[in-house]
C-alpha cells in the first residue's frame, strides 16, 4: 500500500505537483468536499491495491486518511489525530456498518431478485436525494427501522424526508409524486418524479462490488449533497444563465449528477429552466 | 500483391483506431451515454475504413478482389462523415428543439444523410476502371451516368466540410481549456483526414494520403483519449 501526505489550505490545494490526478472525497468531520490530487507515481492503478492519502486540511486543521481503490473511490477513511477520541468510535456509519445492516442486505431489502433490488433501491435512493416525500411501508416497525435507520445513515445529517408507516396508513402519505415502497411486498406503489438514473445504477452496483461499500456509497451521497449545497449558493446570487457543463465543474461533480442536482432544485422552487443552459455541443464533448 | 507502404501505414492507422473504439466503446457499456455510442461508432468506422484499405493491398492490382475492397473502401467512406454529423448535430437538434435554429439544423442534418445515400448508391453502383494506364499509379474511378469520380467525391465532400464546420462551432463555443483543446484536436484530425480523402483524387499527391489520412486519425484519437481532470 502506497502512502502519500497531502496539505491543505482551505478550501484549496497547497501541494504542489507537476502531473497528477484529481479527485473529490467528502471529509465527515469538516463536512465538505476535499481535492485531493494525487501525484502519478502514487497511482493506485499501478500499486494494484489500495492508496491510503493523509490529507491535512480544514479550520482549525485536522487529518484525515483516505483509502482509496484503483477506480479512485474511497473505500474508508480514518482521522489519525483523533482515532482513538469519541468521535470516531461512535461514528454512526461505523458503527451501522458493524454492527447493522450491510450493504447487500439493505439493498435486498428491495427486491427478491439482485438486479431487480439494486433497481429498486436506485430509485428510492435518488428520490430521497431529490428530497421528494419517500415512504416505507413495513407492519414489522424493527424492520422497517431498521431500514430507514440505515437509509437515514446514507444521507448522514442532511435533512431527508423519509417516513416509515404501515400498510393501513398510507393515506398519511402526502405530496405531488411521493416515492411509496412495500417493504413486505418488495414493490413500489408509487415510483415518484419520472428521472433516467442509469449512472446511479452504474454507482451502486460497482460500489458493491468492493469491500467497506456503505461507507463508499454514503461518501458518494454526502459529495453530492455538499455540490447542491453549492448549486443553491451559485443559483442565488448569479443573475444571469449558466451553462450546465460550467456548473457542473463549478459544484465538483459529474455531468449525470448534475441532472438530479437540478431536479433536487426545481422541487425547492428554484427557477432552473432561466438560470441553467443546457450546453448541447459541451456534453458531446464530455461524453467520452 | 500490391501490399506496401501505404498499407502499412494504414494498418497501423487501423491499430490505433480499433484500440480507441474498445476504451470509447468500454465507457459507453458503463455509463450508457448515447452520445458515446454515437462517437464510438464514428471511430468504429474510422477503423473499418483503414482495415478495408489494408485488405485492398492483399490483391494484385486491377483483380476482382482489389476492385471490391477499393468499392467497400469507397462506399464505406460517407459512413464515417455521417457518423460524425450524428455526434455533433444530434446535441444541438435536442438542446434547440422546439426553436426556429433547431428546426434548421435538423432539416441540414436530413439533407446530409440524403447525400450520404445518394454518395454511397452511386459509388456502389457505378463503373469502376483502374487507371494506371493513364496515370501511372495505383488509382481506380467510379462513374456514374454522367458524373466523374471527382464530381461524386465532392458531392461526398459536403458532410465532411458540413462536419470541419460543425467541430469549428464546437471549438469556438467551449469555455473549458482541457474541453477546447480536445474539440480543437477533433478539429484538426478531421480536417487532415478530409484532406487526406481529397489527395485521392490528386494524382501527383496521392502518395500522401495514407499520410495525411492517418496522421489525421492519430490526432483524432489522441484528442479522445486524453484523460480529462477529474
Amino acid at each position: 500500500m502506497e502512502f502519500l501526505e497531502i496539505h491543505h489550505n482551505e478550501g484549496d490545494i497547497a501541494m504542489s505537483v507537476a502531473k497528477s490526478q484529481e479527485i473529490f472525497v467528502f471529509c465527515d468531520i469538516y463536512k465538505k468536499n476535499i481535492l485531493l490530487k494525487i501525484p502519478e507515481k502514487g497511482d493506485a492503478k499501478r500499486v494494484g491495491g489500495l492508496l491510503a492519502i493523509l490529507s491535512i486540511h480544514g479550520n482549525p486543521k485536522h487529518e484525515s486518511l483516505f483509502y482509496l481503490d484503483a477506480n479512485y473511490r474511497v473505500r474508508g477513511c480514518e482521522y489519525p489525530a483523533i482515532i482513538e477520541s469519541e468521535t470516531i468510535s461512535t461514528h454512526p456509519a461505523r458503527l451501522l456498518a458493524k454492527k447493522g445492516l450491510t450493504l447487500e442486505q439493505l439493498v435486498s431489502c428491495f427486491g427478491n431478485k439482485s438486479k431487480t433490488a439494486v433497481s429498486n433501491f436506485t430509485k428510492f435512493i435518488v428520490q430521497t436525494l431529490i428530497r421528494n416525500n419517500s415512504y416505507l411501508i413495513e407492519s414489522d416497525l424493527i424492520n422497517g427501522d431498521t431500514v430507514r435507520d440505515h437509509i437515514e445513515l446514507l444521507f448522514s445529517e442532511q435533512g431527508i424526508s423519509l417516513t416509515l408507516i404501515r400498510r393501513e396508513e398510507e393515506d398519511k402519505v402526502t405530496g405531488i409524486y411521493p416515492t411509496v415502497f412495500d417493504l413486505e411486498s418488495k414493490k413500489f406503489l408509487t415510483e415518484g418524479v419520472n428521472l433516467k438514473i442509469p449512472y446511479f445504477e452504474n454507482l451502486v452496483k460497482d460500489i458493491m462490488k468492493e469491500k467497506d461499500n456503505f461507507y463508499s456509497l454514503q461518501n458518494e451521497l454526502s459529495k453530492m449533497i455538499y455540490s447542491y449545497t453549492k448549486l443553491k449558493e451559485i443559483l442565488s446570487t448569479t443573475s444571469s444563465s449558466i451553462k450546465d457543463t460550467e456548473l457542473a465543474r463549478d459544484i465538483s461533480i459529474d455531468l449525470p449528477v448534475l441532472t438530479i442536482l437540478t431536479k433536487m432544485a426545481e422541487n425547492e422552487g428554484i427557477d432552473i429552466k432561466t438560470k441553467v443552459e443546457f450546453n448541447g455541443i459541451g456534453r458531446a464533448l464530455r461524453s467520452f | 500483391m500490391a501490399f506496401g507502404i501505404v498499407h502499412i501505414i494504414y494498418a497501423m492507422n487501423a491499430a490505433v483506431m480499433t484500440l480507441t473504439f474498445v476504451i470509447i466503446f468500454k465507457k459507453y457499456l458503463t455509463e450508457k451515454n448515447k452520445l458515446t455510442l454515437i462517437f464510438s461508432l464514428v471511430i468504429l468506422t474510422y477503423a473499418v475504413i483503414c482495415t478495408i484499405f489494408v485488405g485492398r493491398g492483399l490483391f494484385d492490382a486491377n483483380t476482382a478482389g482489389s476492385m471490391l475492397f477499393q468499392r467497400l473502401y469507397v462506399v464505406t467512406m460517407p459512413i464515417i462523415g455521417i457518423s460524425l454529423a450524428t455526434f455533433i448535430f444530434y446535441p444541438i437538434i435536442i438542446q434547440r428543439g422546439g426553436f426556429k435554429d433547431g428546426g434548421a439544423v435538423t432539416l441540414l442534418y436530413t439533407i446530409l444523410w440524403a447525400v450520404a445515400f445518394t454518395t454511397m448508391f452511386m459509388l456502389g453502383t457505378g463503373e469502376m476502371t483502374y487507371q494506371y494506364s493513364e496515370l501511372a499509379v495505383d488509382l481506380y474511378s467510379i462513374t456514374w451516368g454522367g458524373l466523374s469520380y471527382s464530381q461524386i467525391l465532392s458531392i461526398m465532400l459536403v458532410i465532411g466540410t458540413t462536419d470541419i464546420i460543425g467541430l469549428a462551432i464546437m471549438v469556438y463555443l467551449e469555455s473549458d481549456p482541457f474541453f477546447k483543446t480536445r474539440a480543437l484536436l477533433l478539429f484538426v484530425g478531421w480536417l487532415m483526414s478530409v484532406v487526406g480523402v481529397v489527395l485521392v483524387i490528386i494524382p501527383g499527391l496521392l502518395i500522401l494520403n495514407p499520410v495525411v489520412f492517418g496522421l489525421g486519425g492519430y490526432i483524432m484519437a489522441y484528442g479522445i483519449l486524453r484523460n480529462p481532470p477529474q
